[in-house]
This record gives C-alpha cells, sequence and structure tokens, in this order.
C-alpha cells in the first residue's frame, strides 16, 4: 500500500490502522526469515500504536499526516529504548537513551515505527554483508546482495514489509540499495533533515532521508523529516519546501560523460538512456556534460570519509557505553574492546583513515582530497549555470551475488562512483527504478543543485507515473 | 606500506591486529591507497576552500537542558563499569 492508500482507508473506515499494521506484521513474521532485512520487529509497540490511532480516530481527533504508516528505521538512527548496532558487535547491548529527530518527528506524524533494518557495520559498505548480524538478501533475487549500506530498508521496502523506511546516505547508501533493488530512495540536500541521533560516520557528509515504493510516498516522508533542528547546526536555516508535484519538463538535463563510463553493461546504459530519453520526448533538452574532475570523486571520497570515520569512531572505547573486553590498562582495554567490537571493514577504513591524518601524510592525502572536494564544487556549481539537473546511472552495476566482491574491498568501493558526487556537494539524489537487466533492476539517478530537492523529487514521480 | 609502517598505524589506531589478519589487512590498505593515490594526478594549488559548513546564524547559547529520568537512567544502565553511588568506573588513566 502507498501512504495515500493507507490514508483513504483510514478515512473511509475500509481498515482501522490495526488491520492495516497486523497485515504488515503477518508478511514479515512470514517471509523475513528468507530475507533479514529486521534485526527487531517491535510487534507489540507497533500494535498498541495502531490501537492507539484507532482510538483517537474514533473520538474525531485529527491524525498526523503518516497515521497508521509503518517505518523501517535503519538501525543507526536511535529510537528511545530500543538497541542500536549500527550492525556492530561493539554496540550489541547498547541502548538508545533517546529518540534521533526523524524518529520524534515520525511519532509527531503518527507514524508507526516497526522495526530496527539491518544495515553494514557503522554504514561502510555497499552490500550490507559487513552487519555483525548477518546478511541481508535482496527480495528480488534471494541469492544476491540488496546493496548498502541501508540494505535492511530496502529490502524491507521491496518485499512490501512497510511502505516506507528510513536510511542514511553518506556516499551512496540510500540510493544505490534502492537501486539494487527496485525502489525508489533519496538522498536530500546536506542540511535539509537532522542528524541528531544518527550514529556518526563521516559527519560532512552523512544525510538521513527515505526509501519507498513510489516518489509521492518519499516526498511524504520527506515532507515529515526534513527542516532546521536547533540539535544539528548543518541543518538550514528555513522551512524546508516540498510542494505538490508541478510536473514541469521543460528543463535542461546534464548527462556527463563521466557517468556513462565505456566499461558499463550496455544493456544497463540502454535503461538509462531510454529513460533520459523519456525527458526529452516530453520537452526536455539534453546536454552533453564534461567533467574531467569527477574521474577523481571516488578517490576523494573515500580519503576524507575514512578521515572522518576514523575521528568519529574514536568515541567507541568501550568507556561509557558498548560491550567491552578486559585489558590490564586502560589503554589494553581501548585495544581489545575496538578490536574484537569491530569488523574487518571498518577496521580496514580506521586505519587508512588515520593513516590519511597522520603527521607526513595529512598534505598528500587529506588536505588533498579537500582541495579536490572544493575543485569538484566548484566545477558543479559552474555546470548548474548550464543544466537544472544531472542524469545517470545510479550504480555501474546490477546487484551482484551475495560473496562476490568481500575480498577485494576496491571492487565494492567502484560500486558507488556515481553516488559519491552527491555527497562530496551536498546535493540531492534521486534513485528511481528504470527498468532491469536480465530481471535485475535499474537505478536513474537525478542530481540536482543544493536546495532543490523538490525539483528532483517532481522529475522523479513524472518519469515514474509515465513509464 | 611495510610490515613496520603497518604496525604503528595500528597503534596509532587504537587496534590490535593477529597475526593472522595481518598479511590481509596489509594487502587490503595497500591496494586502497594505490586506488586513492590516483589523486596526485591532480594540480589543485589554485583552489580557494568554502568555509560554509554551518552558517553563522546557526550559533546560539549553549544553554543547560536537563535530561529526563528516563533518558539519564538509559545512559546510566549503558555505562560498562559502575559504582553504587552511579558513577562511572574506569581504569586508572594515570599509574597509580
Amino acid at each position: 500500500m502507498t501512504i495515500a492508500e493507507i490514508r483513504t482507508h483510514l478515512e473511509d473506515g475500509s481498515m482501522t490502522a490495526r488491520q492495516i499494521v497486523d497485515g504488515y506484521l503477518e508478511r514479515i513474521e512470514k517471509e523475513d526469515h528468507n530475507i533479514g532485512a529486521f534485526l527487531e520487529v517491535f510487534a507489540a509497540d507497533a500494535r498498541l500504536q495502531a490501537d492507539e490511532i484507532d482510538a483517537r480516530r474514533a473520538k474525531g481527533e485529527v491524525l498526523g499526516p503518516l497515521a497508521g504508516v509503518p517505518v523501517a528505521i535503519k538501525d543507526n538512527i536511535l529510537i528511545q529504548g530500543k538497541t542500536a548496532t549500527s550492525g556492530s558487535a561493539i554496540l550489541e547491548h547498547y541502548t538508545a537513551s533517546y529518540d534521533a529527530t526523524v524518529v520524534e518527528r515520525l511519532r509527531a506524524a503518527d507514524a508507526i515505527i516497526i522495526g530496527r533494518a539491518n544495515c553494514d557495520e557503522f554504514a561502510c559498505g555497499s552490500s550490507t554483508e559487513s552487519s555483525a548480524y548477518g546478511v541481508t538478501k535482496n527480495p528480488v533475487d534471494t541469492v544476491r546482495i540488496p546493496g548498502g549500506s541501508s540494505g535492511g530498508s530496502a529490502a524491507a521496502v521491496a518485499a512490501g514489509f512497510v511502505p516506507v523506511a528510513l536510511g542514511s546516505d553518506t556516499g551512496g547508501s540510500i540510493r544505490q540499495p534502492a537501486a539494487m533493488c527496485g525502489v525508489v530512495g533519496f538522498k536530500p540536500t546536506y542540511g535539509h533533515v537532522s542528524r541528531s541521533g544518527l550514529m556518526a560516520y563521516a559527519s560532512s557528509f552523512d544525510q538521513i532521508g527515505p526509501l519507498a515504493s513510489t516518489v509521492a510516498d518519499a516526498a511524504e516522508v520527506m515532507r515529515v523529516i526534513a527542516g532546521p533542528d536547533p540539535k544539528d547546526a548543518t541543518t538550514v536555516q528555513g522551512e524546508v519546501s516540498i510542494p505538490e508535484f508541478s510536473g514541469n519538463t521543460a528543463l535542461k538535463i546534464g548527462a556527463p560523460k563521466q557517468f556513462f563510463d565505456d566499461n558499463l553493461d550496455p544493456a544497463l546504459v540502454d535503461r538509462v538512456k531510454d529513460a533520459i530519453a523519456s525527458f526529452e520526448a516530453a520537452g526536455a533538452t539534453i546536454v552533453e556534460l564534461d567533467l574531467p574532475i569527477l574521474e577523481y570523486a571516488l578517490a576523494t571520497y573515500y580519503i576524507t570519509v575514512m578521515a572522518e570515520l576514523s575521528s568519529n569512531l574514536n568515541r567507541y572505547d568501550g568507556l561509557q557505553y558498548g560491550t567491552v573486553t578486559h585489558g590490564e590498562t586502560i589503554d589494553e582495554q581501548v585495544r581489545a574492546t575496538r578490536t574484537l567490537g569491530f569488523g574487518t571493514e571498518v577496521k580496514r577504513r580506521v586505519l587508512i583513515g588515520t593513516y590519511v591524518l597522520s603527521a607526513g601524510y595529512v598534505d598528500a592525502y587529506y588536505k588533498k582530497a579537500v582541495a579536490a572536494r572544493q575543485a569538484m564544487r566548484d566545477a558543479l556549481s559552474k555546470a548548474w549555470e548550464d543544466v537544472d539537473v544531472i542524469m545517470g546511472p545510479t550504480s555501474p552495476v546490477v546487484a551482484w551475488p551475495l560473496g562476490e566482491k568481500m575480498d577485494d574491498p576496491v571492487a565494492m568501493y567502484l560500486t558507488d562512483i556515481y553516488t559519491v558526487v552527491a555527497n562530496l556537494a551536498g546535493l540531492p539524489g534521486l534513485s528511481v527504478p528504470c527498468g532491469d537487466v536480465d530481471g535485475l533492476p535499474v537505478g536513474l539517478q537525478i542530481l540536482g543543485p543544493r536546495g532543490e530537492d523538490a525539483r528532483v523529487l517532481d522529475l522523479g514521480h513524472w518519469y515514474e507515473q509515465q513509464r | 606500506m611495510d610490515k613496520k609502517q603497518f604496525e604503528l598505524l595500528v597503534q596509532l589506531s587504537s587496534l590490535n591486529v593477529d597475526e593472522g589478519e595481518r598479511e590481509g589487512l596489509i594487502e587490503d590498505v595497500n591496494s586502497i591507497l594505490s586506488y586513492v593515490n590516483k589523486l596526485q594526478e591532480l594540480d589543485l594549488d589554485s583552489v580557494e576552500l568554502e568555509r560554509d559548513v554551518v552558517a553563522a546564524e546557526a550559533y546560539r547559547e549553549d544553554e543547560v537542558v536537563p535530561a529526563s529520568e528516563k533518558e539519564r537512567k538509559a545512559v546510566l544502565e549503558n555505562f560498562p563499569g559502575k559504582t553504587g553511588d552511579d558513577l562511572l568506573e574506569a581504569h586508572a588513566v594515570l599509574d597509580r
């Protein structure tokens, strides 16, 4: 069901919130053992909340815009009183002491927080295989990865376990799994959604956003979660407006040649080019862009995020929370705790992040990458003088078999090559399904200038409607 | 990166690496570094960094807002080591 369908059911009395929630819970119970989207399902809480909504409705109270809508929450977002692990063994027994701002806002909108969705450890991964709590499988083909790091959220939507889910996107972690699972994923402009209560991975990149089966539903969730928050100084000052869709396609669409590498599967390129051609047929102008600096986007991204990760993960020392491994001295204890608590991919990234920030290497790596990031922002600012949006594939590949890239970190990282650009420059980015290659979904990525979330969603919605 | 450099890096990262995973991690770190080394091709001397991460109007007074009893309890319950009067217990930082 879409959010609009749920609303209609509640309004015309054809279904109660309890019946809606029971339907979703039943499906999760029956099928999630094959998928592994959830780390925990809050069945009792969800039913209780649904009953309260029905009682309030019976009394004639006005309900929130997401009344009765079950939402899955990526496990790096805090829900008060619930375990929050971010897919890491070090937080196996950690209980969140407060609600993330996004969770607070979902509750205020009467949404139903139905469970914690699996993810790569501390969001470090592109396949959800680095979670300490097991892999999540792609509902489209269960021998394949669901993408990552918000793989549990994407799989939950694709499997029909929830109408919408929240994920977080540092370099593609909402859009890439959305593409792999054939659903919609939206990364807002940096600062449009509060990060308060999101476990920090790379603070200047991280952004929470929705995964949904339609662009309209992603926009509905944005209307609830976006906007300034005094608890996150990087949020925008004014309200974030996501108006009704206009359907305007008379725009200039940039197609950077760096997003259409010669080595891509021609069938995948065809799906994306067909999608772009449908905008052209509806009045859009296609502009071929050449942005050579984008060839350095992935290297720039990995240096800067690993640096930020290594600093952010210093808090996991086992002193105030987390699973502790005993040591004779404080230093030994901290080392032992982190060694046992972190998985291999997180260790790789902490090591490299520490290296690129260390004396003697900081100029050649970190500072160089910060300058490259600026050069990319400058090149994109210039590109926005000529085009209104940029389009290309969300991912260079479709969902691959489980385990295939686990021993080759660089091959895994390369799957983020087109998504990292939005995070480097703080842009809004949408992935919307645009067909398949041998049954495996392909995503069309739409990027807009900073602050133009509504434009990106509008085009995604138009495309989805005419397909 | 050689073994000796790698050991220093492990120390600096507050980790331990056992014999079994060392070779693999060195190999991974080297392959990632050789990929990101691509950046050295760029001449970025003329790039001017913006400093607009936090807008000036975003700053606010640093007010103390007491946590709710529920939050306080949850924080205390997460302490791995705790003394009877709700104080955090940890190893001494300095030698006794």
